[in-house]
């Protein structure tokens, strides 16, 4: 089930050409598929993305969205705004009997191109879509042809209330050829999600760096046979974050139009510590972004996560247990010669997993785990046995059982 | 040259080349200097400096600058230097310090510390190590003969601690050139 999943994501979608249709300028031309709002930046006197000429007749009919859209639009030619007198919109046009989708009939000839500005795709309770999740969902279910089996829906809404929470909106145009992994890593990617195929073939979301609520370890690391040590690397230091956004879709433009350095956001005490610390590739470039806030927002949390060096626990198991570990569960260990910032022995401490190495000859499995920070806790069961004296937790304490 | 280079030359020609240098390494982070050797090292060889800042009104606290910047504190002196690295006896290209000195050229710099328990049981560097933000602290090398003062030692190399590789035996420092 799940290399079907897999298979199936990595297909290319073809995007709609407008060969469909019988007398298109350019047959090869792709309809472009807006979602989120794409009124927020604009360049001067120009659209966010081309609208291909689906029919030469008269002045002509250009694509605004290759499907039925709502509210206002913009078009922009060579010459900056378009007069709305000069075309018609249907925004719900099932032309030539092809399909939905939003049109522009001209009765006086653009000059040299068209581009628009709009809002895309709206739910069927006509609100916009523009929660990342939900935006990962539409595609999911109504571009690429998933069913609603295939997606994890507990995972989905976990992901779609955090992104409400932290007031997500992501904007985007598809207009070529693409896998739906692709475009959903770089969409999920902006918003530090990511998504996986679990093994019953669901699409299963994650946002990395929410720990706040509850964390399930889904193994116990052996604590016996192991070899353990522990990194710092300031390579692994993040206190600053300049980031691209808005961009302009139009294959004539192409650009991010806005630039944010990430001084607003960055991490002061953590760049004396360790100098100015950016992202490795520099700025990070966030294609479905448009909103200031929303980069902002994103600049916080990488700096938050990433403003001290990641405790990398690297544990060598020759039992072969944690073989059943993925990337990015959580995993419990135990390293008593470890210590804390709170100088407590590492016992019960809670990983994430970046990555299994199995060594089948050696028989042996090497996992690199991020501290959390968390660990297993006990709870006191309030039977008469317990004085309440001030010495203990009754709940939250480190459990210090050593269980393998 | 420095008059202390001078010095240090000159005492360098009264011992010969028989590897009587102690080198030593001074870990300097947010919290102060540490300074390390294969030996003890004596507190003549140890120097601090820097300045205090007055609460006077003067300075905001908006977590651009620290409180007492620039002053060193001393964390420790500590003989737990298993491998120096390329300032290691052996492997220098001569005998003496002097010599990667003279090349004034190391690009990178793995120091090796015991990590064996304290007195309170805890593996000492994995202490510092959980306590302290060993991570791009500066690493200054520098070389002293005993029975000399802070003023003869010699300033060998300046490294920052780019990552810190923890064992239940050693700790190791890897560094880049400062």
């Amino acid at each position: 089930m799940a290399d079907l999943t897999k298979q199936r994501l990595s297909d290319p979608f073809q995007a709609p050409r407008a060969s469909r249709y019988s007398a298109p300028e350019n047959g090869g031309d792709a309809l472009p598929l807006p979602y989120g709002d794409l009124t927020t930046v604009q360049g001067v006197d120009r659209g966010v993305y081309l609208c291909p000429r689906i029919d030469t007749t008269g002045a002509g009919t250009y694509c605004v969205a290759g499907f039925g859209i709502q509210g206002t639009v913009s078009l922009f030619d060579g010459a900056g705004l378009i007069p709305p007198g000069n075309y018609t919109l249907n925004l719900a046009n099932d032309f030539q009997g092809k399909g939905v989708i939003a049109t522009a009939a001209f009765s006086v000839a653009p000059d040299e191109f068209v581009e628009a500005i709009c809002k895309g795709r709206k739910d069927a309770a006509g609100a916009l879509i523009e929660n990342p999740a939900s935006l990962a969902e539409e595609m999911l279910l109504n571009l690429w042809g998933f069913t609603a089996q295939e997606v994890d829906n507990r995972t989905l809404s976990t992901a779609r209330t955090l992104f409400s929470a932290l007031g997500y909106k992501a904007a985007g145009v598809i207009q070529e050829d693409h896998a739906p992994q692709e475009v959903l890593q770089g969409l999920l990617g902006n918003f530090l999600a990511s998504f996986d195929v679990d093994p019953a073939g669901r699409i299963a979301f994650f946002s990395s760096g929410e720990e706040t609520a509850s964390i399930h370890p889904v193994l116990l690391v052996p604590s016996r046979e192991i070899r353990a040590r522990r990194e710092w690397d300031l390579a692994s230091v993040v206190n600053q974050v300049p980031v691209l956004y808005g961009k302009n879709f139009s294959f004539l433009d192409g650009r991010m139009k806005r630039h944010d350095d990430g001084e607003t956001a960055k991490d002061a005490a953590s760049q004396k510590l360790y100098g100015v610390r950016l992202p490795s590739q520099g700025r990070l470039s966030l294609e479905w972004v448009r909103d200031q806030a929303v980069a902002r927002t994103i600049q916080a949390r990488v700096v938050e996560r990433m403003a001290e060096p990641a405790r990398v626990v690297e544990i060598t198991d020759e039992s072969l247990r944690a073989i059943q570990a993925g990337e990015g569960d959580y995993a419990a260990f135990t390293v008593p010669w470890l210590r804390t910032e709170r100088l407590e022995e590492m016992v019960n401490q809670i990983g994430q997993v970046l990555s299994v190495t199995p060594d089948l000859n050696a028989q042996r499995v090497t996992l690199r785990l991020r501290d959390t920070g968390y660990f297993l806790t006990t709870a006191k069961l309030l039977d008469g046995s317990w004085s309440l004296g001030g010495g203990a937790l009754l709940g939250g304490g480190r459990d210090r059982v050593v269980y393998a | 040259m420095k008059p202390a280079s001078l010095a240090f030359l000159n005492e360098m020609e009264k011992h010969g080349d028989l590897n009587q240098a102690l080198v030593l390494f001074a870990l300097s982070n947010a919290n102060g200097v540490r300074f390390f050797c294969r030996r003890g090292i004596p507190e003549a060889l140890v120097g601090q400096s820097g300045g205090v800042w007055f609460l006077d009104g003067t300075w905001v606290l908006d977590g651009s600058v620290k409180l007492g910047e620039d002053s060193e504190a001393l964390l420790g002196l500590h003989d737990w230097v298993l491998d120096g690295g390329a300032y290691s006896q052996g492997r220098f290209l001569g005998l003496n310090p002097l010599d990667l000195f003279a090349r004034n050229e190391l690009s990178t710099l793995s120091l090796r510390l015991s990590n064996e328990p304290d007195a309170e049981g805890h593996p000492r560097m994995s202490r510092i190590a959980a306590t302290e933000p060993l991570v791009n602290a500066r690493l200054d090398v520098r070389a002293g003969f005993e029975g000399q003062t802070l003023a003869d030692v010699l300033q060998l190399a300046s490294f920052r601690v780019t990552r810190v590789v923890e064992r239940k035996e050693d700790v190791t420092l890897e560094c880049e050139a400062a």
